[in-house]
């Protein structure tokens, strides 16, 4: 490497720089003893508290993850600041990034009260895509149940998930019954839940299997399951994706569910399931196809074929509506 | 403290019968009023009821005992009741608000934010019958609730004294009340033994305003501008000065026709704190009116590292100190 006027070469400089006793974490760590110094010669109450050597120190309350007080997010205030920016914000962003094809609305048409929505999840645009294409009186009078441990994990997600898309903590890693009943109360009172039962997005594209905690709600609480099939938001913002990449999407609202007599949690569970894959399926083919496989058991599967990696992707570029190349023709200019 | 047969034998009796036990003789050998068996007035009370059983007459006793919850757990006024230890960063800015508000407020506003607080207690039990019988269950309900262990006595103790008590509800808290209230009630907020030794100091904080409220207590007016400017021995002053003040026709008139506490009410509020006053060896007000607090006859600082300072001339440099926390009231279960 060529060496510079100075004698020494730019790794050699570096080297050196980086050899400097202040650095970025030198002073980083000396800025915070530096502050934990003052702060502890301040008088109380402008510092933090001791505990007495004689008290056991009280354990810390945790106001976060599943138990994040989400009460605050339904109140009027906040509901007009909800409407205001899903209105203002949210639907004219998702309408530029997804512009969303959504079929089925007249499957709502004769509906009243509360619902469980209950979707596929491939994005982090499905919330806001899914909430803005929900038509009155259910958008703004609706709640989402999100993760606990993503969505609430901190003091800044935290409110901001329940202010932007009033959603509600759910515990996704054990099973914990305040979640549920949080839930169950709110739809008691008439509000609607939107849910995606994968309890997570997608790592390849394939949906994962449906956990039951839709179908409890909506046994427990007697309110109907609309199922939704949101297709074309992996394209957009897939899993470990940070720049979302503008494309079409299409969001298929099918028929309420109703649970039948004696049916569990865990069956109607699965019919929720098959329903969004039959609808999937509409998407991919046309209505009466997808109801003739539906009705026989044949619907394709959320999940993909149970196939090696490179075959699932494979087969996942099969899926869906054939669309046409756009832009730069890709035939050759024979003169 | 109060029911049992102190609700008839005292609350339903004039002058003429609770002179009997309502006197410093009685109030010195009561150790303490809140321990009905250790309490001469308790003692004496049981002997009246006695014979008003025995004359026939029949008592159906209705006692109820409440929480003592009196800011709540939430809201702007918990943090009052937390210990000081378990203090949020909300919790301290919540405080500090609120003390530069009420810094910056008369003595008038402040008594009025304060006296119009609904304190959120709730009923714990409701004993009826038998007198005697109604009282044990409730006095044992009151001690499951106030009770808290204290090893040994000690030989300071330090204790901030509350805006309200029983005499001055929707009033003011003249000096007279502020010894009533700390060296009748919270000194004698004890089983056992009192928490400091005998000999010891008991350091209290409070404003002691010179201040009385002239229709509530038009009495203590007198009795702290005649009777303690010439002496505070409760004896002395129990001997020289009650009659007058009991019998004094306008007091009765005011008593009986207008909404003023009867003329011997400050000479009780002063029998009170005789077994305090026989029991400590100094008494020290932080941050209290001087001229008042010296009017009491009690020493007056300005700092509690000043009382801490004064304290030391009567208890030695290696004195222990306990501070009795309120809210909420306890009782010290002192061995």
């Amino acid at each position: 490497m060529k060496p510079s006027r100075s004698g020494i070469s730019p790794a050699q400089a570096y080297e050196l720089i980086r050899r400097i006793p202040v650095n970025r974490s030198t002073a980083t760590s000396a800025g915070r003893v530096a502050a934990s110094s003052v702060a502890r010669r301040l008088p109380f109450p402008l510092r933090a508290p001791t505990t007495p050597d004689s008290i056991e120190p009280p354990k810390a309350k945790n106001t976060l993850g599943a138990d994040y007080d989400t009460e605050w997010a339904r109140r009027y205030p906040a509901r007009v600041a909800r409407v205001l920016l899903l209105q203002g914000i949210v639907k004219p962003i998702v309408a530029a990034l997804a512009s969303p094809t959504i079929n089925g609305l007249d499957r709502l048409e004769d509906l009243d009260g509360p619902l469980i929505f209950a979707a596929n999840h491939h994005s982090h645009l499905d919330t806001p895509l899914v909430l803005s294409s929900i038509p009155e009186p259910w958008r703004h009078h609706m709640f989402i149940v999100a993760a606990a441990d993503y969505f609430f994990g901190n003091r800044v997600t935290a409110p901001l998930s329940a202010l932007v898309i009033g959603a509600i903590p759910m515990e996704r890693n054990k099973v914990g019954r305040k979640s549920a009943d949080d839930a169950a109360e709110l739809l008691d009172d008439g509000w609607s839940m939107l849910i995606f039962p994968e309890g997570g997005r997608s790592a390849d594209g394939w949906g994962q299997p449906f956990r039951p905690g839709a179908a409890y709600l909506a046994l427990r609480c007697s309110v109907p399951v609309v199922p939704i099939h949101v297709e074309g938001t992996g394209r957009i913002l897939r899993k470990g994706r940070s720049m979302p990449t503008p494309s079409p999407t299409t969001i298929t609202f099918g028929r309420p569910l109703h649970p039948t007599e004696g049916e569990d949690s865990r069956r109607f569970g699965a019919r929720i399931e098959s329903e969004v894959a039959a609808l999937a399926d509409e998407d991919a083919t046309d209505w009466y196809q997808a109801r003739v496989r539906s009705h026989a058991g044949t619907s394709p599967s959320l999940q993909g074929p149970e196939l090696g990696a490179w075959r699932r992707t494979w087969a996942l570029g099969e899926r869906g509506p054939k669309r046409r190349r756009t832009g730069t023709s890709s035939w050759p200019d024979l003169g | 403290m109060d029911g049992g047969w102190k609700s008839t034998a005292t609350g339903l009796s004039s002058y003429k019968s609770i002179k009997h036990h309502h006197n410093v003789k009685t109030m010195q050998h009561s150790k303490s009023f809140m321990d009905r068996h250790a309490s001469e007035l308790h003692t004496s009370n049981w002997r009246m009821g006695k014979v008003l059983k025995d004359s026939g007459i029949k008592v159906f006793q209705i006692e109820t005992t409440i929480n003592n919850n009196v800011f709540g757990t939430d809201g702007p006024m918990s943090v009052l009741q937390k210990r000081e230890w378990e203090w949020t960063a909300r919790d301290r800015v919540t405080f500090m608000g609120m003390k530069a508000g009420l810094d910056r407020m008369p003595p008038r506003s402040r008594r009025s934010i304060f006296q119009s607080w609904k304190a959120p207690h709730q009923m714990t039990s409701v004993q009826a019958g038998e007198v005697e019988a109604v009282h044990e269950v409730t006095t044992a309900k009151v001690l499951e609730q106030h009770l808290v262990p204290v090893e040994g006595q000690t030989d300071i103790l330090t204790m901030g004294l509350p805006y309200i008590c029983p005499y001055n509800v929707n009033s003011i808290m003249n000096p007279i009340l502020v010894m009533c209230l700390g060296l009748g009630y919270f000194f004698n907020l004890y089983r056992g033994k009192p928490p400091v030794r005998e000999g010891g100091v008991l350091i209290l904080s409070h404003p002691t305003p010179w201040e009385f409220h002239p229709v509530h207590h038009p009495s203590y007016i007198d009795f702290f501008e005649q009777v303690l400017a010439e002496t505070t021995d409760p004896l002395e002053i129990e001997a020289k000065y009650e009659r007058s003040f009991a019998e004094d026709e306008w007091y009765r008139h005011l008593y009986r026709t207008s909404y003023a506490y009867h003329g011997v009410h400050p000479f009780y509020m002063w029998y009170w704190g005789a077994h305090a006053l026989q029991h400590l060896g100094q008494v020290i007000i932080v941050g209290g009116d001087v001229r008042a607090v010296r009017r009491l006859g009690f020493k007056p600082a300005s700092t509690l590292q000043d009382a801490l300072e004064m304290a030391s001339d009567t208890v030695g440099r290696d004195a222990t100190i306990t501070h009795l926390h309120n809210p909420p009231v306890l009782m010290a279960d002192v061995t």
